[in-house]
């Protein structure tokens, strides 16, 4: 409850500062006449009676900030003042104060936008399965000392890698292999890959519709794709019947 | 003599205390703080107003302007019924406080 009443009083004394600055200052002008009334009471002149009141005050307007400033919430009066007193610096010196936002928002922005990559690239997990246990496998030049004595392997070694393999569960193998969809509308160019058979199940992934490619369709050479969601989506309007079509492409028509 | 200082935190609890028995207004508490204590104490309005205003906030006290016995206008305060309770805790902490200086100052 005292917290609803601070509250309810920051609030008031916010949205009713008027009123709240006159009570404040008829309580301590009530106070100096009754001192005054009880100084005369005493055998004081009327002067007299008021200067000693006033000493007994101590100053109405330190006597007024000691109040303003003991209240909850006087931290808000600072703070507006402050706003204000900034406001004020940015109109009188509007160059210096574009410079110094441009500075910030340039720094914002930046760092924004690191802390986004920094975040995808090595913060989340990938969005596989067991994303942790995720390893990328490259031959290695010998005697090679940096990335650039790193290449590729070939389908060849795969296979080899797979049958004498005793530390992964499992092993895929892909390659860049964009291809141009022709076939209804415009033709298009979409980025894609060729994988193993073993891709999805090493990314614990499965598509939507239809299913994966099967360990016989690889061995033989079978052209079948499994596309995007978004691809799909656009160039085939979401059908759902798209399970078995005949995709043409310059690559080959493949199912 | 010269008057005592207001010992740190006592000044809530001598405000509630005061206010218990009757509403009264800031010039009323004052000097009734001076003849209680035999004149030792004597509170700066500078010191009593931010304690009521802060107790009021807090919605142990409550303020209402009314007529004086002499027709001016006051703003006087009285207890509320969580100020009460905040009353009776402060004065067993104090008793406590009170006691336990005493006892060491009488062991020693």
């Amino acid at each position: 409850m005292t917290l609803l009443h601070r509250l309810a009083s920051i609030v008031r004394w916010i949205f009713r500062r008027n009123q709240a600055e006159r009570d404040l200052n008829d309580e301590l002008q009530t106070f100096v006449d009754m001192a005054a009334a009880d100084e005369i009471r005493d055998g004081a002149t009327g002067a007299e009676a008021r200067r000693r009141a006033a000493v007994q005050l101590g100053g109405m307007e330190q006597a007024k900030e000691r109040v303003r400033g003991a209240r909850h919430g006087a931290w808000l009066d600072v703070a507006g003042r402050d706003v204000r007193y900034g406001l004020r610096q940015v109109r009188r010196n509007p160059a210096f104060s574009a410079i110094a936002i441009a500075t910030l928002a340039l720094g914002i922005g930046g760092t924004t936008a690191m802390f986004g990559v920094f975040d995808a690239v090595l913060v989340r997990p990938l969005p596989y399965a067991d994303a942790d246990r995720l390893v990328m496998v490259w031959d290695w030049e010998t005697g090679g000392t940096d990335l650039t004595s790193r290449f590729n392997s070939t389908p060849a070694e795969w296979i080899e890698w797979r049958r004498l393999n005793t530390v992964f569960t499992d092993l895929a193998c892909t390659q860049p292999a964009d291809a141009t969809l022709s076939g209804h509308g415009e033709p298009e160019l979409v980025p894609a890959r060729k994988v193993t058979w073993t891709f999805w199940s090493v990314l614990g992934v499965q598509p939507m519709l239809g299913r994966a490619f099967t360990e016989d369709e690889d061995n033989k050479g079978v052209r079948v794709v499994i596309i995007s969601h978004g691809l799909w989506q656009r160039r085939f309007g979401g059908a759902s019947d798209i399970v078995g079509r005949a995709i043409p492409s310059t690559t080959s028509p493949t199912k | 003599m010269e008057k005592l200082d207001i010992p740190q935190g006592t000044l809530d609890l001598m405000i509630l205390t005061m206010l218990a028995r009757e509403p009264m207004h800031g010039y009323g508490i004052s000097q009734r703080l001076a003849v209680l204590s035999r004149d030792q104490f004597r509170v700066n309005p500078g010191s009593l107003f931010p304690s009521l205003y802060r107790l009021e906030q807090d919605g142990k006290l409550k303020g209402q302007w009314r007529a004086t016995e002499n027709n001016r206008r006051a703003k006087y305060y009285r207890l509320t019924t969580s100020g009460r309770r905040q009353l009776e805790e402060h004065r067993t902490r104090w008793n406590r406080v009170s006691f336990a200086v005493a006892s060491v100052l009488e062991g020693a």
